[in-house]
């Protein structure tokens, strides 16, 4: 039963790799993430997560980024967060960028029996390195709006769905919507401190000069020490 | 054979859903029952005793009042329940079956969490005899429960201990002198 559970699990994401990585105008991501938390108390709880983006139908680093971040849950229904990021991101001449990312996340999530429903507003600032540069950029505000829907099937299965909506701010090329994703995660918990997760995401780009699709898998480790 | 097991579960399963469960909280909420009257009789030392139990309920599903009636039909027990705007008890009140005054006022406190964090019982003159304190870990699992009587003085801990995976392993009481006077280990096998 175990083994032909494990099966479908890797036919399911072997089917999305394949049918993702066929489609060569369109590109295969993955992303290989570690996530460190620390509860504080009930209420306050830090974070750290380190991420790599390999593209190219996963051939290339993409990007590479350390997050830290800290939390309140205000309630058993809220809780707020905010995060710094560095990313180090490769640009189209091939040369490495260095960003900065400070977001501050809102979350609602609402249990019903086993189903988890979660809304979280995020709002983001990004910022450009090396401000003396010629190729200075002002810094790009984001507010995302992303809703997720999980399932625990049991205490170490879970599976969940998710679609997020990107409203640039500043942008006055992009008034609108700019970017969709949808996903679906399996979670697999060890315990109450370790677990994996493996994610398949779509980035949809709209209302670009060039609308890129990525198909990111992501495999996810998290630790609570 | 097959069908003749199951209808056997099956029946079972109908006899003890009605004998033991006869209302469960959710029963009682799912079909909107605004009051129960159950009544029961016994034979004790030869003689026949009725009880008559009258629950009343909120449209939420829970119980605002209780009232149990003795063979006479008169009120032994007499019990009155509130809740906050959440579905929590906030207080639970006993009062006298004849004369309605309340006898004693059991208080309930909730952490931003909803988890009960401190009872108080208090007497009909405002005078607390008993406070329970809880405590939760980060995960919000119970740690430590301590009872104190009238003038804060320590009855006893109970304290809990929990596996990896979350489930309780130990949970330990102590008196005032910090005696054991109780302890529960479980083990699991996963």
């Amino acid at each position: 039963m175990e083994i032909n559970q494990r099966f479908l699990i890797f036919l399911f994401f072997s089917s999305f790799v394949w049918s993702s990585s066929s489609g060569q105008q369109k590109d295969f991501v993955t992303m290989p993430q570690l996530a460190i938390s620390h509860d504080f108390n009930a209420s306050v709880y830090a974070e750290f997560f380190q991420q790599a983006m390999f593209y190219e139908n996963s051939s290339e680093l993409w990007m590479n980024s350390s997050d830290i971040g800290a939390g309140i849950k205000l309630n058993k229904a809220f809780s707020t967060e905010l995060h710094y990021r560095n990313i180090t991101f490769k640009r189209q001449n091939n040369q490495f960028e260095n960003r900065n990312l400070i977001y501050h996340t809102l979350t609602y999530q609402r249990k019903v029996g086993k189903l988890l429903l979660s809304i979280r507003n995020r709002t983001q600032q990004l910022s450009f390195a090396e401000h003396f540069n010629d190729n200075y950029r002002s810094p790009r505000w984001y507010d995302r709006v992303r809703l997720n829907l999980s399932y625990r099937y049991n205490y170490y299965w879970s599976c969940g769905a998710n679609g997020e909506l990107f409203f640039p701010l500043n942008n006055k090329d992009r008034t609108g919507l700019d970017q969709y994703r949808i996903g679906t995660s399996l979670t697999r918990r060890f315990n109450n401190r370790l677990s994996t997760a493996a994610t398949y995401q779509i980035q949809q780009q709209v209302g670009r000069s060039g609308n890129n699709t990525f198909f990111v898998l992501g495999l996810q480790v998290n630790i609570q020490i | 054979m097959m069908a003749y097991r199951f209808f056997l579960v099956f029946a079972i399963g109908i006899f003890f859903n009605n004998a033991i469960c006869a209302q469960t909280e959710a029963q009682i909420k799912s079909r909107k029952i605004r009051a129960v009257v159950s009544q029961s009789t016994e034979l004790k030392d030869g003689v026949l005793s009725t009880r008559t139990e009258c629950e009343w309920y909120d449209r939420k599903g829970n119980i605002l009042e209780r009232k149990i009636f003795n063979n006479d039909s008169i009120c032994s027990s007499w019990k009155k329940f509130s809740y906050n705007r959440k579905g929590l008890i906030v207080a639970d009140l006993t009062l006298n079956p004849t004369s309605g005054d309340v006898k004693s006022t059991r208080e309930f406190f909730y952490n931003r969490f909803d988890d009960e964090i401190l009872s108080t019982l208090k007497n009909s003159t405002g005078v607390e005899e008993e406070r329970i304190v809880t405590s939760y870990d980060a995960d919000g699992k119970k740690t430590l429960i301590t009872k104190y009587e009238t003038g804060e003085k320590l009855v006893s801990r109970t304290s809990f201990i929990y596996d990896n995976k979350g489930m309780m392993i130990s949970r330990i009481t102590r008196n005032s002198k910090d005696e054991v006077i109780s302890e529960k280990s479980i083990k699991y096998t996963y």
